[in-house]
Parts: structure tokens; C-alpha cells; sequence
């Protein structure tokens, strides 16, 4: 019997936990609403129970004379379940307190959620018969019992219901409060578990693209080397059995069977260094390139020492001294500025002799960054192309004047900015061009 | 004594004809076997069907492989000698259009005595093989 109150107890009283969830359907929502305010209605009642009939309906009158709603109950039980009900006080006389249901009340009581210490005020014959159960009734509603010793004024009933009803009131701000607060960190755990879920989709999400993303590089890769071995085969024997051709028949052939010959053979030339300078750019743009302090100045000469097209006689480099430490990638940069000089012995005009200046200063007031200038004397650019010559494939004058490929100056850019530099420059036609390459110093 | 047999691995017929040519122009004794894949070589190095006459098929004293090649590759040749004494013995040299650093690195971890890149004129072919017969034993 008791254990059944003690369960009605845990689902009677509202709980500030029993928030409603958002998400939640409309129409439980409203059923939760409905419930809410019919709570309110009886929020302010005040539940009397006497077992002298008369007492309660006195108590009753005088109260309501006074605008407080009241709840009478017969017995104890009936009392029970008015405060689960609701109630803003509980007005007892001594006597009430004698009957066996009064553990069951203070199980009632003793279940109030934390927010909750319903006023008890009980009405006392004076004397010490009743005083140890008084006493456990106190222990139990947390010391909110007003013990108001019979005869009393009715004035005097009035003025303790109405000071037990105002401590209620400060409860039930508690309890919204309470509830605020409840709703607030259910909204922010939701709001926490819905970011841990868009984490993980993330995570998932760069998992998978990355996963794609290395599929298809590796793709390409496989494709590049494709590139490399079977595309050049076929050009390895055009040029071959050209040479082969000139070489053993070249004294019976005709100069037009020549002239032909020389055209397959520089077409597959041309088609080869094709490949090989796309296959560079690939490499360029996805190999790997480790940074580390690098003397230009030496790379330089060894470039300039080195490469066959830079070997004429008729060429003159000066490198204005010193020239800066940059942080570097040493194959890079050898691209970077074998290209920059291939170009500028390349583009000149036929009778000119090419004059290339190497200088660098510094690009940024603290020196972090430096500004390298190749200055040559060559046919220049128009101002308009010159964004458009670091591009792939971009020729700006006809193969039979200049041979080349398009793609030297893409290297280029893209080996510079791999190195978080830049590049670009500045040239008047027929006044030769400045190419200039920035990069980090430290 | 006959001058040692090189066993050529190649598929790519106009190669072969560029590596004969050399071999004559560099008039070197040597006679030349032409595997036209991994599988052949393997074949002629292991002495299977008509390769069990070593009269006729001697072992060579120069494996030139190239890397890519049907059925069996370069490499799986390569792996294949080290697994294979006494055949691990022959010196192999790799002989190949392919630049990729990886591939050279690959080939001599696996006992490849030597990296060659084809070159694009044959000219310059002859000038190879006589480096590449340095290692013929």
C-alpha cells in the first residue's frame, strides 16, 4: 500500500526535467500544455484536511472570504493526492495527523523534487501529546511547518496561509527557473551532440574525398608513366630509323627525300620534348619538394656551366654579386632558372648576341623575401602577354622562328609558387624583358 | 670458346632492331637471344622445352632487361634471379625508356647492376652496350 503511494509520488510530482524535448510531436506538446495550466489552476489552492468536518469547512470559509482557492479533503489519503495534484500550502489540524495513512503523506512529502518544500501549516491544541510525531512531520517537509497553537484569530490563519502561499510562489519562480535552465542544457547538449555528428560526417566526408582525390593522383601518376614508356617508344623509332635512313642511304636520297626526312625527325623531336616537358610539369606540380637554404649564386654557376644551350660562345651572363641564401628546393630552382636563361638566350634576334644581368635585392623591408632579376636583350614581350606566357602551352611567336614547347614558363611558375614565391615580368617589345622570381630568404 | 651469349629482354621490336644494330656496329663476337617477354626470359634462363639444350642455349653472361614488358616484367625478373642461385649469379642490367627515380631505385635494390635509359637516337646506342658489356661475364 505504501510502496504504491511512494510510486504515484515519482510520477505525480512535475520534475523541471520533464522538459519537453524539441522535435517532440505538436500534439503531445499541447497535451503537455493543457496539463501546464491546469497545474497552474490549482498551483494556489490551499488543501485542508480535518477529520472534525466542521474545522475544514470553517478554515475553508474564512480563506475564501479572503479570495484563496481552497481543497478540502476527507482523511489523509485524500490529502495525498490533492498535493500531488498541486497545491501552494497544506493546512492540517493535530488531529488529522492521528490517522495510520500519515507515513504515506510523508512519503509524499519526503518526494518533493528539489525545487519543491510545500508550506505545512498545522493546528495544534497545545501540550506535548503530539509533539514527537509533529516533530518527524517537520524532519520531513524540511523544516516548512508553521505550528499555530489553537484557539487562533482567524486574522492570524489568514496572515500564515498568506506568508506559507508567497514562499510558494518564490518556489514555482525556482521551478521556472529550474526548467529555463533544464531546457537550455538540453538545448546545448542537443546542440553539442548535432556538432559531434557534423565532426564525424565531416571527418568522414574529407576521409572520402581524400581517399577519391588519392585514387585518381594515382591514376594520373599511372598514366604519366604510361606517358613516359609507351608514347615515347613509337618516337624513339621514328627518329631512330630517320637517322638510320640518313646515315646509310643519306648519299643515294635526293634533297627534297632529305628535306623530309629532316621534317619526321624534327616533328618527333619536337613531339618527344613535348612529352618529356608535360611529364616535367607533373612532376613539378605533385613531386615532392623539401625546402632548405640553398646559395643560388653557386646553382648558377653550375647552370650556366652545365647546360648545352647556354654554351655558345656569343652568350655573355653577368651575375652582379652577391647574390642571396633562399629557401629552396635545389631541382626546383634549377628549373626555374635554366628556363628563365634557355629563354633569354633563346628570344633574342638572330644577329643579336644575348646579354643576360642576374641581380637580386631584397622584395620586403624586413628582408624575409628577395627579388631576383633576369634582365636580357631579347625581342620582349608585349605588356598584354604577360600574364598569359606563364600559362601551359602558350607560344607567343611562330615555332619556325622559335622553337619551343609552351610549357618552360609554367614550370617555372609552378616550381616558384611550390616554393611560396611568385614570378612574373616586365618588358617593352624590342627592348628585352625583366623576369623576376621572389622567394623566401629564412 | 665461343664469346658469351647476351640474353635480351625486350617486346618492343624496333628496340631489338636498334640493340642488333648496335652489336654489329660496335662488332663485338657476342651472339644475341631475344626474349619478347618476361616469361620467355625466365623460359631460356631456366632451361624449359626447347631452351634445355645448353649446347644451342647457354646460359648468357649479360641479362638486358627492360622494364616494361608483358606478362612478366623487369622487376619480377629480377626478383625471380635473386630467388633463383645459381642464376643470381648473371649479371643483369636494366635497359629501359623509363626515367622515374623509383624505377632505378627499385631496379638496383632488386641486384640490377645497371640503370640505362634508351636514348632517343640509336647513334648513341653502341657507345652503351660497350659500357654495358663491362659487366658480361
Amino acid at each position: 500500500m505504501k510502496r504504491d503511494v511512494a510510486t504515484e509520488c515519482i510520477i505525480g510530482w512535475e520534475e523541471p526535467d520533464q522538459v519537453l524535448p524539441a522535435g517532440q510531436p505538436a500534439k503531445e506538446a499541447t497535451a503537455k500544455h493543457s496539463q501546464t495550466v491546469s497545474r497552474t489552476q490549482t498551483d494556489q489552492r490551499v488543501i485542508i484536511s480535518a477529520p472534525s468536518g466542521g474545522d475544514s469547512v470553517g478554515m475553508a470559509a474564512i480563506l475564501q472570504a479572503e479570495g484563496i482557492q481552497t481543497h478540502v479533503c476527507e482523511g489523509l489519503e485524500g490529502c495525498s493526492r490533492g498535493i500531488l495534484e498541486g497545491g501552494g500550502a497544506l493546512l492540517l489540524t493535530e488531529e488529522a495527523l492521528e490517522s495510520p495513512r500519515v507515513s504515506d503523506l510523508l512519503d509524499v512529502l519526503k518526494a518533493q523534487p528539489p525545487w519543491s518544500e510545500l508550506p505545512v501549516i498545522i493546528l495544534t491544541r497545545g501540550g506535548e501529546s503530539r509533539r514527537v510525531q509533529l516533530l518527524d512531520l517537520a524532519a520531513a517537509a524540511a523544516g516548512t511547518v508553521t505550528l499555530l497553537e489553537r484557539p487562533l484569530a482567524a486574522r492570524t490563519l489568514i496572515r500564515s496561509v498568506e506568508v506559507a502561499l508567497r514562499s510558494r510562489r518564490r518556489q514555482y519562480e525556482v521551478r521556472e527557473l529550474l526548467n529555463e535552465r533544464k531546457a537550455a542544457e538540453a538545448e546545448l547538449t542537443r546542440a553539442q551532440e548535432q556538432l559531434r555528428e557534423y565532426a564525424a560526417n565531416l571527418e568522414r566526408t574529407v576521409a572520402e574525398r581524400t581517399a577519391r582525390l588519392n585514387e585518381t593522383v594515382q591514376e594520373l601518376e599511372a598514366y604519366s608513366y604510361s606517358i613516359a614508356h609507351d608514347m615515347r617508344a613509337p618516337l624513339r623509332a621514328m627518329l631512330g630509323f630517320s637517322e638510320i635512313l640518313m646515315e646509310e642511304h643519306g648519299n643515294q636520297l635526293d634533297e627534297q627525300v632529305e628535306t623530309y626526312v629532316e621534317r619526321i625527325s624534327s616533328a618527333a623531336n619536337r613531339l618527344d620534348q613535348l612529352i618529356q616537358d608535360v611529364l616535367t610539369y607533373s612532376r613539378v606540380v605533385r613531386g615532392d619538394i623539401p625546402l632548405g637554404p640553398l646559395n643560388t649564386e653557386k646553382l648558377l654557376r653550375e647552370i650556366i656551366e652545365s647546360y648545352p644551350n647556354l654554351q655558345r660562345p656569343d652568350i655573355r651572363i653577368e651575375i652582379v654579386r652577391p647574390l642571396p641564401v633562399v629557401r629552396a628546393n635545389p631541382a626546383a630552382l634549377t628549373q626555374v632558372f635554366s628556363n628563365l636563361l634557355g629563354n633569354a638566350v633563346k628570344f633574342v634576334r638572330p644577329d643579336v648576341p644575348p646579354r643576360i644581368k642576374i641581380h637580386a635585392e631584397p622584395a620586403t623591408a624586413d628582408n624575409r623575401r628577395v627579388r631576383f632579376w633576369f634582365e636580357d636583350n631579347g625581342i620582349g614581350i608585349e605588356p598584354e602577354s604577360a600574364e598569359r606566357i606563364f600559362q601551359m602551352f602558350q607560344r607567343l611567336n611562330r615555332a619556325e622562328l622559335f622553337e619551343g614547347t609552351g610549357v618552360g614558363l609554367a614550370i617555372v611558375r609552378k616550381a616558384v609558387e611550390r616554393m611560396g614565391g611568385s614570378v612574373g615580368v616586365e618588358s617593352e617589345v624590342g627592348r628585352g624583358s625583366r623576369f623576376w622570381v621572389e622567394l623566401k630568404t629564412i | 670458346m665461343n664469346a658469351p651469349l647476351i640474353l635480351l629482354a625486350e617486346d618492343d621490336t624496333n628496340d631489338v632492331y636498334f640493340f642488333k644494330r648496335a652489336v654489329d656496329k660496335l662488332a663485338i663476337p657476342n651472339r644475341v637471344h631475344v626474349a619478347r617477354d618476361g616469361k620467355e626470359a625466365v623460359a631460356y634462363l631456366n632451361g624449359e622445352g626447347e631452351f634445355a639444350d645448353r649446347e644451342r642455349h647457354p646460359l648468357p653472361g649479360l641479362i638486358v632487361l627492360d622494364l616494361n614488358m608483358p606478362r612478366q616484367n623487369g622487376f619480377e625478373i629480377l626478383k625471380w634471379l635473386q630467388q633463383s642461385p645459381p642464376l643470381d649469379q648473371l649479371p643483369a642490367v636494366i635497359l629501359t625508356s623509363s626515367q622515374a627515380q623509383r624505377d632505378v631505385q627499385q631496379a638496383l635494390e632488386l641486384g640490377a647492376k645497371q640503370y640505362y635509359v634508351k636514348p632517343s637516337s640509336p647513334g648513341k646506342l653502341p657507345e652503351l652496350l660497350k659500357e654495358m658489356m663491362t659487366y658480361c661475364r
